[in-house]
C-alpha cells in the first residue's frame, strides 16, 4: 500500500523525534515572587507563627509570671492536670454550647433579616444600617449597655416582664441564665456581620433561577430550601468558619458582664480560662497548654469543615 | 391546545423615552410555532417575558386560550419556558431538574417517573439523568432545559434564544430537533431568536420586530419574497438584500426605475399610480446576473462557501441612486473565475420596489 497523498500531509512522516520543550520558570520570576511575599511572610512569622510555636513550647513548662523564679520543664503535666480537672470539661461544654448557639443563632437570624431587607421596602436602608451598627461597636461597650437590659433589679427585661406580672430571671446568679445572657448579647452584636454577608450573597443570586422556579410553580418555602439556600452554600460555609472562629475568641463581653461567673466558671469559655489562668492566676504554662488544646480543636474543626465543603462539590 | 393573543401590548420603562415594546399585536394560532426575530434591543425577549408574566404589561392584554392572563402570575399561566441561560437548578441532577415542577404540582411518583423517562427518551438524555448541570456540555444542558419544559405538558412553550450558547453545528442539528419535536407535540410555541436562519427554518410564521415595533408577521418564504418594508428586506436573508435609494423614476409607456445610466428596470404596472419621482429598489444576491451590458462594479472580495459563493462588489462609476450599505452581494453560480479586484458588469433580474418616503413595499400600498 502506498502512502496516502492528502494535501498538506505529505511531509508529516517523522524522520526523527521533534525536540521536546520544557518550560522552567526563570530565576528572575522566582526571585520577584519571593520578594513580593517576603514582607507579609516576615510579619506572619514574627507575629503569628513565632508566638504560636512559643506558646506550644511554654505549655510544657511551669512558669509563674508573678515570681522571679525561672520556668521549669514539666513535660505533659499541664495537659494532664487540665484533663483531670472536672472544671475543664465543664468549660469545654460551656464553650461548645456558647459557640454552637452563637454560630447557629447569628447565621439564622442574619439570613432571616437579609431575606427581609432584600425586598424593596420603604426605609430599608436605614434599617440595614441599624442592623449593622452593633457590629462596629466595641464588645466592652456592648457588654456595659446590655447590663442595663438584663439587670434583674432595674433592667429592660425586668421592666417588660414586670408589666405582665412576671419576675425577671436571675441573669447574674443562675448559671444557665448567665450563659443565655452572654450568648444573646454576643449574637446581637455579631448579627450585623452575618446579615451583611448574606445580603451581599442574596443580591448576587441568579435571577433566572428565581424566574424558572416561578414558572415551575414552586411553593415559597420549597423555593427557599431547594433553590435559594443551595445557591447560598458557599456563603454559609464561609460564615460558619469565620463566625465559629470569632465566637471561640469572645472575651470582652464575658469580661465586662460576668467575669466568667457566676460560681467562678459558669460563663467561662476556653479563651477566658486561658486569660484567667495566665494573667489572674499567673500560671503561664498552664494557660499556654489550654491555648494549645484550643488551637488543635479549632484546627480539627476547620479541616473537617473544609473537607465537607470539598466533598459537597 | 390553545392560541395565544398579544393584544396591543406595550412595555414602558420610562415614559419620557420610546417604549421597549410598543403596541405589539400578534395572534399565535393553536399549535403554531411562531418565531419572534429582530436585532438586539428590538424587544423580542421582552415580548416573550410579558407572555410568561415575568415582565409587567403596561398597555394591552395577553390572552392564552381566550382567557385574559395579563394580570396573572407566571405560575398561574400554565406556560413552560426555556431560558437562554437554561436556568437549570445547579444543585439538582437532570432528573431532579425535570421532576421539580411536577413535584410542585403534587403529581404521583409513578406519573413523574413516566413523564421524565419519556422526555429523556425523546431527547436522548437517559445517560445523563443522574448528572448535575456543572458536569454537562452546553448542548446537554440545553436538552435538559427542553426536557424540563416538555414534562410539564404545558399549554404554551416559550423559548428565549435557547440555541444561542451552542456551537454552530450543534445549533443546526438542535434546531431541526426542536422544530420536529414541536410538530410532534403540537404545543403552541413562541420562540425568540436574533438569528434569521433559525427564524426562517423553524417557524410556521415569523414575526419581525424592530425597536419594539412589529414590522411583519408572515410565513417564512412569503416574508422572504415579499418583505413589508426595507427593514424586513434587509434583515431577512443572508447576505442582505441590496437596497438602492433615491432611484429616479422615468415615466414613459413603461415606467422604469433607473438604477444606473442605461440600466432601467420596469416598474410593475400596478405600482405605477403609487410611485412618485423616486423609489427604493431592492435586489437579492441571487437576483443579479453577470451581463456584459450591465452596471460596471469592482469586486472587493469573494466568499467561497463550498456549495455557493458570493461576490461583494462596489459600483465602479457614479450611480443615480445611492447604495444603502456601500457594497452589495451577488450570488455566483458556478462562476468560480471571479476574484477580488476584477471589474464585472451586473444587471438585476428581479427587483422589489419600496416607497421612498415610508420605505414600505409597494405591494402593500
Amino acid at each position: 500500500m502506498t502512502a496516502p497523498t492528502i494535501p498538506g500531509l505529505e511531509n508529516s512522516t517523522l524522520t526523527h523525534e521533534p525536540p521536546q520543550r520544557k518550560y522552567k520558570r526563570g530565576t528572575k520570576a522566582t526571585l520577584l515572587g519571593l520578594a513580593l511575599v517576603l514582607p507579609n511572610l516576615i510579619l506572619l512569622l514574627v507575629f503569628t507563627y513565632r508566638p504560636l510555636i512559643d506558646n506550644i513550647r511554654l505549655s510544657f513548662y511551669n512558669w509563674n509570671i508573678a515570681s522571679t523564679r525561672p520556668a521549669t520543664f514539666v513535660g505533659l503535666d499541664n495537659y494532664i492536670e487540665w484533663a483531670q480537672n472536672p472544671v475543664s470539661w465543664q468549660i469545654v461544654l460551656q464553650t461548645a454550647i456558647f459557640t454552637v448557639a452563637a454560630v447557629a443563632g447569628s447565621m439564622v437570624l442574619g439570613l432571616a433579616l437579609a431575606l427581609l431587607l432584600d425586598r424593596p421596602l420603604r426605609g430599608r436602608n436605614a434599617v440595614r444600617s441599624l442592623v449593622f451598627a452593633p457590629y462596629v461597636i466595641s464588645g466592652a461597650a456592648v457588654g456595659v449597655a446590655f447590663q442595663f437590659v438584663f439587670d434583674p433589679g432595674y433592667g429592660l427585661i425586668q421592666d417588660l416582664l414586670g408589666r405582665v406580672g412576671l419576675d425577671s430571671p436571675q441573669f447574674y446568679t443562675n448559671p444557665n441564665w448567665a450563659l443565655f445572657m452572654i450568648t444573646t448579647t454576643y449574637i446581637w452584636k455579631n448579627l450585623g456581620y452575618t446579615f451583611v454577608i448574606y445580603l451581599a450573597a442574596l443580591q448576587g443570586l441568579r435571577k433566572d433561577l428565581d424566574e424558572a422556579a416561578e414558572i415551575d410553580r414552586t411553593p415559597r418555602l420549597r423555593k427557599f430550601f431547594k433553590v435559594t439556600l443551595p445557591q447560598l452554600r458557599p456563603t454559609t460555609f464561609f460564615l460558619s468558619i469565620t463566625v465559629l472562629l470569632n465566637s471561640l475568641q469572645v472575651f470582652d463581653i464575658i469580661n465586662v458582664m460576668t467575669r466568667g461567673g457566676p460560681l467562678e466558671t459558669s460563663t467561662t469559655t476556653l479563651v477566658y480560662q486561658v486569660y484567667q489562668e495566665t494573667f489572674v492566676n499567673s500560671r503561664a504554662g498552664y494557660g499556654a497548654a489550654i491555648a494549645t488544646i484550643m488551637f488543635l480543636a479549632v484546627l480539627v474543626i476547620t479541616v473537617v469543615q473544609v473537607r465537607m465543603q470539598e466533598r459537597d462539590k | 391546545m390553545v392560541d395565544v393573543q398579544l393584544q396591543h401590548i406595550s412595555r414602558i420603562y420610562d415614559p419620557s423615552r420610546p417604549a421597549a415594546v410598543h403596541r405589539v399585536n400578534i395572534h399565535v394560532r393553536d399549535g403554531e410555532f411562531l418565531t419572534l426575530v429582530g436585532p438586539s434591543g428590538s424587544g423580542k425577549s421582552t415580548c416573550l417575558r410579558m407572555v410568561a408574566g415575568l415582565e409587567p404589561v403596561n398597555e394591552g392584554s395577553v390572552l392564552i386560550g381566550g382567557k385574559d392572563v395579563t394580570e396573572l402570575r407566571p405560575r398561574d399561566r400554565d406556560v413552560a419556558m426555556v431560558f437562554q441561560s437554561y436556568a437549570l437548578y445547579p444543585n439538582m441532577t437532570a432528573r431532579q431538574n425535570m421532576a421539580f415542577a411536577l413535584e410542585n404540582a403534587g403529581m404521583t411518583k409513578d406519573e413523574i417517573n413516566r413523564r421524565v423517562e419519556n422526555a429523556a427518551a425523546m431527547l436522548e438524555l437517559e445517560p445523563l439523568l443522574d448528572t448535575k448541570p456543572a458536569n454537562m456540555s452546553g448542548g446537554q444542558r440545553q436538552r435538559v432545559a427542553m426536557g424540563r419544559a416538555i414534562v410539564r405538558e404545558p399549554q404554551v412553550f416559550l423559548m428565549d434564544e435557547p440555541l444561542s450558547n451552542l456551537d454552530a453545528r450543534l445549533r443546526v442539528s438542535t434546531r431541526a430537533q426542536i422544530a420536529e419535536m414541536q410538530r410532534k407535540l403540537g404545543v403552541t410555541t413562541i420562540y425568540v431568536t436574533h438569528d434569521q436562519t433559525e427564524a426562517m427554518t423553524m417557524g410556521d410564521r415569523v414575526a419581525v420586530l424592530k425597536d419594539g415595533i412589529l414590522q411583519q408577521v408572515d410565513e417564512p418564504m412569503h416574508l422572504y419574497r415579499h418583505p413589508g418594508n426595507t427593514f424586513v428586506a434587509g434583515f431577512i436573508g443572508s447576505p442582505s438584500m441590496a437596497l438602492i435609494e433615491q432611484v429616479p423614476v422615468i415615466p414613459g409607456s413603461v415606467t422604469t426605475a433607473q438604477i444606473a445610466p442605461g440600466i432601467e428596470v420596469p416598474i410593475p404596472q400596478e405600482f405605477v399610480g403609487k410611485v412618485e419621482d423616486q423609489v427604493i429598489v431592492g435586489v437579492r444576491p441571487e437576483h443579479w446576473d453577470i451581463e456584459d451590458d450591465g452596471v460596471p462594479v469592482d469586486v472587493t472580495h469573494v466568499e467561497q462557501l463550498g456549495a455557493e459563493s458570493f461576490a461583494y462588489v462596489r459600483p465602479a462609476g457614479e450611480l443615480p441612486g445611492t447604495l444603502r450599505t456601500g457594497s452589495l452581494a451577488i450570488r455566483l453560480l458556478g462562476k468560480h473565475e471571479i476574484e477580488a479586484g476584477m471589474r464585472i458588469s451586473i444587471a438585476p433580474t428581479r427587483c422589489t420596489f419600496f416607497d421612498a418616503e415610508t420605505e414600505i413595499n409597494f405591494e402593500y400600498l
